[in-house]
């Protein structure tokens, strides 16, 4: 039955792949990670299907450093098995913490830069780069053998042997790093220290009193190689402060720059908004100023035109009192009457108009007369108009000013004024004498 | 001895994050059930092939 042979073989492939993962397991919780890869690694090439293998697989890179072949694992994972998958937790938790993954980014290129100048002869910046990613990512594996090899290289074993334990902390049984510190061991010494106490815990032979403990004698280095030392440390700490404190100072120095620039613009957009403010009170305070001028000069106006009038109507009170009537008359009738609206400006106009309605009327028509019959017609005539001027409609001085102008060969102008007479007082006894004069 | 010029040379530039779906894309995912079925399928064609 050819059908039943792909059933068969599906499941003892799967018992194969769940050995290799239980075996991957054993050697990963003793910490021999590179040894649990290979086994988990095996384990997959008999099932994909092994979850569980694929998901400690990537926990694995994880943990040496390798971040990005875990998310693979993991997300492949996630791809063959959807539901119920711890896979799903630990994507969640790479991306749940913020920066995680650009920082992962971030270090992986720098290692592959510090890995491209390894390889291109440049080892002290090698070297410099692999201790900076090492600080930011203690678990990265691969740049600590990196860096204990370029140490190595520089026969700074001492520092390559501290590299290299930290690998076989992370991955007991790294087979790298076992290499590299046996040569390590080989060219400190230690290797033969190391055979030497192993000899002694498994003899049991004794010490004897002629045994002789020899001290360990440290290599004294050279003045040459002390200068040779001192020149690669200022190299490197020149370099250094190239690469790493310069930028920083330069990043500073602009920061500042940039924050100077913002306070002197803040401070003059303060500046310009008060000029601005006391522009505008100084527009304000400039009009209420033009405004209390203009109602001054008025006010002030308004009081030289008052005391004018005062005292125009004062010295037409004093004139006609002092028998001066013809200038009091004159004046009077200067005057423009809607213009004496107050107090105590009305009450002496009233005053004056009484007397001049009654006295300054018939004192005018009665000097008129004398002058009249004096023979100075001219001087009868001005005293006739002012009374005329005086009450406008007053019968008896248009016919005695008619006669004055009849008198002297006016008769034209006489008439008129006999006319009006006759028209507008009819019933007055001038109307009478009028039309006589006229010669009705 | 160790070369190490040798075995840094064998070093290969390290994975980035942001190249994994090129990676994901390229993975040869081909388990022993997924060969031992095309060896099964092939022996049921050639099977075919030889009756006809």
């Amino acid at each position: 039955m050819p059908r039943e042979e792909p059933m068969k073989y599906n499941v003892t492939l799967n018992r194969i792949a769940n050995v290799y993962y239980n075996l991957g397991l054993e050697r990963a919780k003793l910490h021999d990670l590179s040894g649990a890869a290979e086994l988990l690694k095996k384990s997959l090439h008999f099932s994909k299907y092994q979850t569980d293998a694929r998901n400690l697989l990537g926990l694995i890179y994880y943990e040496m450093g390798e971040t990005a072949d875990a998310l693979i694992q993991w997300v492949i994972s996630m791809n063959l098995q959807p539901a119920s998958n711890r896979a799903d937790y630990y994507l969640e938790e790479v991306q749940r913490k913020p920066g995680q993954l650009e920082l992962a980014s971030q270090m992986v290129k720098k290692f592959n830069q510090a890995l491209w100048q390894a390889q291109h002869e440049g080892e002290d910046l090698a070297i410099l780069q692999l201790n900076r990613i090492i600080d930011e990512k203690p678990y990265f594996v691969k740049a600590h053998i990196l860096l204990s090899l370029l140490y190595m290289q520089k026969e700074d074993h001492v520092r390559a042997g501290r590299s290299l334990m930290k690998v076989l902390k992370i991955d007991r049984n790294n087979p790298k790093a076992l290499i590299l510190m046996d040569e390590v061991k080989r060219r400190t010494g230690r290797a033969e220290i190391e055979q030497n106490k192993l000899k002694n815990a498994f003899s049991h032979r004794q010490m004897s009193d002629d045994d002789v403990i020899l001290p360990q004698i440290k290599a004294q280095a050279t003045a040459g190689q002390v200068v040779r030392y001192l020149s690669v440390g200022l190299c490197l700490g020149l370099i250094s402060f190239w690469l790493l404190l310069l930028p920083s100072i330069r990043r500073k120095i602009n920061v500042q720059a940039n924050q100077q620039v913002i306070t002197y613009s803040q401070e003059l957009s303060d500046k310009n908004a008060s000029l601005t403010e006391l522009q505008t009170n100084y527009d304000a305070l400039q009009e209420s100023y033009n405004d209390v001028s203009t109602r001054l000069a008025a006010f002030e106006q308004q009081n030289a035109d008052f005391l004018g009038l005062y005292q125009k109507l004062s010295s037409i009170r004093s004139n006609y009192q002092s028998g001066n009537l013809t200038q009091a008359v004159t004046d009077y009738i200067s005057i423009d009457r809607s213009q004496v609206t107050e107090e105590p400006l009305l009450s002496l106009m009233n005053e004056i108009t009484q007397y001049m309605q009654n006295e300054g009327y018939d004192t005018l028509t009665s000097l008129g007369t004398s002058a009249w019959n004096g023979g100075n017609t001219a001087q009868a005539e001005a005293y006739f108009d002012q009374a005329i001027s005086i009450r406008p409609d007053e019968p008896e001085a248009l016919y005695l000013k008619a006669r004055i102008l009849q008198t002297n060969g006016q008769t034209a102008e006489a008439n008129a004024i006999f006319d009006r007479i006759v028209g507008e007082h009819p019933e007055s006894s001038y109307a009478e004498r009028a039309q006589t004069a006229r010669g009705y | 001895m160790i070369e190490f010029q040798e075995e840094i040379r064998r070093f290969k530039p390290s994975l980035d994050v942001e190249d994994i779906e090129d990676a994901i894309a390229k993975s040869d995912l081909t388990d022993m059930n997924d060969i031992m079925m095309q060896l099964v399928q092939d022996g049921i064609a050639a099977g075919r092939a030889h009756e006809i």
